[in-house]
């Protein structure tokens, strides 16, 4: 469940081939590339290329939110040497200085630095840190799509002061990254770790689309299905619900005072309290 | 166990930085200009934060020392308290810092004197005032990385009218150990019963620890206190907190003990409606409880039953003096924490 934004083509030629991912189709307004549930798009050069190409990639692969994603990339810095690899602590905004913190919930694959998107090739670099053209508008978007820990930049040292760009090939950005297929995959699999976590603790109750499809409810009511289920789901362990419903009534009213009972109930067997009183209602997940 | 330290621009040259700084020579140290872009931040997972939190440092702008809420005290009407660190090394089920912030980064605030400068203007008004200050994070559990106890213990050793309490759950006392022990401090321990806190208080002390480090402070002279709070409802609740007291009090001196209070699991609506969202797969949130007056507890009835149970063991062992039941909860109170 890894989302990749690149802003080359000689930049995804390593991750294609790492994770034999597929072009989806021909006729997209950015090429994308899968396999499974690891998706892959070419966003151009640029912030703005970057944050449109995240956004759509994001709608192409079902919208699904807290999956991994990852920009990988070269940059320029002023002061390591070409070939070495950097995930980004911190990313800064040339253009008005503000500053993003991508909070890494596990241990680096690397070492980390400060990235500065800039609009045109850093020349002067001024400041000793990482300078490349994409990872804030990546990260400004993504970090829409999923919690910031799992929003991340990896970037390949390919050029520094003195450097001339024109030198710098496509043919040797792709061997550069290919270098760090292992940082990459340790990232990856870190990553869709802590997705996982999310996915499975945040996950659609198993009989949730089944209610809805038998019954009509508010959205109100919805909200107070979901976390019944949820917390069914919970106390029971996994048990299913739904065989019994139907002897509840016709109504989503009944539905949800069956299932408050049915909740309580096992709340009791697990002895976490006696009372069978509701929660207070839970708003709408952030974002949805 | 830190591998990244961010650190406000304001506080780089504090001597507190440079201190804490050079005891982790490996993290990375990473430079914001308020803590705010770091911590706290939308679209921030407690949840997956705490699997690797990193340490900020930052000052406390603005009112150092809060009023403490109303039911919340040991024995007088002036009660505060004081936060130099948000969040906590421990990571207990029930705490309500999961529910108050995204973040799940230990923010610490350097600037100690400002801290010491506000609890001096409290002290100008209410010179017999109590002072807690294991509200927003455990007093003890970073003490090597904060040196909080070292530093604020002579503070208020030069204010003997005034009280400190700090509250703990862990058992490294060696700092306390290793000096005089204060007339006016209280370390005060926080407990459920070994089941329960096995099944919550994750990466706490056991309480069997506790209750070792508890013995060696009564041993060495420190004034302790017991904190059943909040209270965690079990079938066999009568007899596992039976047999807590028991474990204590055989252990500790009861007539030497400063304070023992008492307190439901509550939260505010807003906290516990965070937690869920973080930890909706919890089983402690996905019990029966209820929504009342803005904060969610027990029913009722069962919490009244617990409370009354529970105080009336406790009284088998200490004198009702030293007793502070924590009697009118409102909203604002902001329940279990350390």
């Amino acid at each position: 469940m890894t989302r990749f934004v690149v802003a080359m083509g000689c930049e995804a030629r390593p991750v294609i081939a790492r994770y034999g991912l597929k072009s989806v189709a021909d006729d997209l307004p950015f090429p994308v590339f899968r396999k499974e549930d690891r998706w892959l798009v070419v966003s151009g050069i640029g912030r703005v290329n970057s944050a449109a190409a995240t956004a759509f990639l994001f709608q192409l692969s079902g919208g699904r939110r807290n999956c991994g994603w990852i920009n990988f990339g070269c940059c320029g810095h002023a002061s390591w040497p070409v070939g070495e690899v950097l995930l980004a602590h911190k990313l800064v905004d040339a253009s008005n200085d503000r500053s993003w913190f991508p909070p890494l919930a596990f241990s680096a694959p690397c070492r980390t630095s400060t990235v500065c998107t800039v609009d045109r090739p850093e020349r002067r670099y001024a400041v000793d840190q990482g300078y490349e053209m994409e990872s804030v508008g990546f990260f400004a978007a993504a970090s829409r799509f999923a919690t910031a820990e799992l929003v991340h930049c990896l970037k390949v040292v390919s050029d520094g002061p003195g450097d001339r760009l024109e030198q710098l090939t496509a043919a040797k950005i792709t061997s550069l990254l290919e270098a760090h297929g292992d940082t990459l995959g340790t990232l990856v699999t870190a990553n869709e770790a802590l997705a996982a976590e999310l996915l499975s603790a945040h996950g659609v109750p198993a009989e949730l689309s089944e209610i809805l499809e038998r019954w009509h409810f508010t959205v109100a009511q919805e909200r107070q299905l979901r976390r019944l289920l949820q917390r069914w789901e919970v106390l029971s362990g996994g048990q299913g619900v739904l065989q019994n419903l139907p002897e509840v009534g016709s109504s989503s009213k009944e539905v949800l005072v069956y299932l408050k009972r049915q909740v309580a109930r096992e709340a009791e067997k697990k002895g976490l309290g006696e009372d069978s009183i509701e929660q207070p209602a839970q708003p709408g997940r952030e974002g949805e | 166990m830190i591998e990244r330290i961010y650190i406000e621009r304001e506080v780089e040259d504090h001597p507190r930085t440079k201190e804490i700084c050079g005891r982790f020579p490996k993290a990375v140290r990473i430079s914001c200009e308020r803590y705010g872009e770091v911590f706290n931040r939308k679209a921030q997972s407690f949840r997956l934060q705490k699997r690797q939190p990193a340490l900020v440092l930052a000052k406390k702008h603005g009112a150092t020392v809060l009023a403490a809420p109303a039911g919340y005290g040991i024995g007088s009407q002036e009660n505060f308290y004081f936060s130099h660190m948000l969040n906590c090394l421990y990571d207990c089920r029930y705490c309500f810092l999961q529910g108050m912030f995204r973040s799940a980064h230990y923010l610490h605030f350097v600037n100690y004197e400002d801290f010491q400068s506000g609890i001096d203007e409290v002290l100008a008004a209410s010179p017999r005032a109590h002072f807690f200050s294991g509200y927003d994070c455990d007093s003890l559990a970073l003490e090597q990385v904060t040196g909080f106890a070292c530093e604020f213990l002579p503070f208020f050793r030069a204010r003997p009218q005034a009280l400190v309490e700090l509250r703990t759950k862990s058992a490294a006392v060696k700092p306390l150990l290793e000096v005089e022990p204060l007339a006016n401090a209280v370390v005060a321990y926080s407990f459920t019963p070994a089941e329960i806190a096995e099944a919550l208080e994750h990466k706490a002390p056991p309480v069997e620890r506790r209750i070792q480090a508890m013995e060696k402070l009564q041993a060495r002279g420190w004034r302790l206190g017991l904190r059943f709070d909040p209270v965690i409802y079990h079938p066999s609740y009568q007899e596992q907190y039976r047999q807590l007291f028991r474990s204590i009090f055989e252990r500790l001196d009861s007539h030497r003990l400063h304070s023992v209070s008492l307190g439901p699991f509550r939260l505010p609506d807003s906290f516990f409606r965070n937690m869920v969202r973080e930890f909706p797969d919890e089983a402690l949130l996905a019990g029966p409880l209820v929504s009342r007056q803005g904060r969610v507890s027990y029913g009722e009835e069962l919490e009244q039953e617990m409370l009354a149970f529970i105080g009336d063991e406790l009284r088998n062992y200490i004198d009702e003096g030293i007793f502070f039941p924590c009697v009118e909860v409102p909203a604002s109170c902001q329940g279990a924490g350390t």
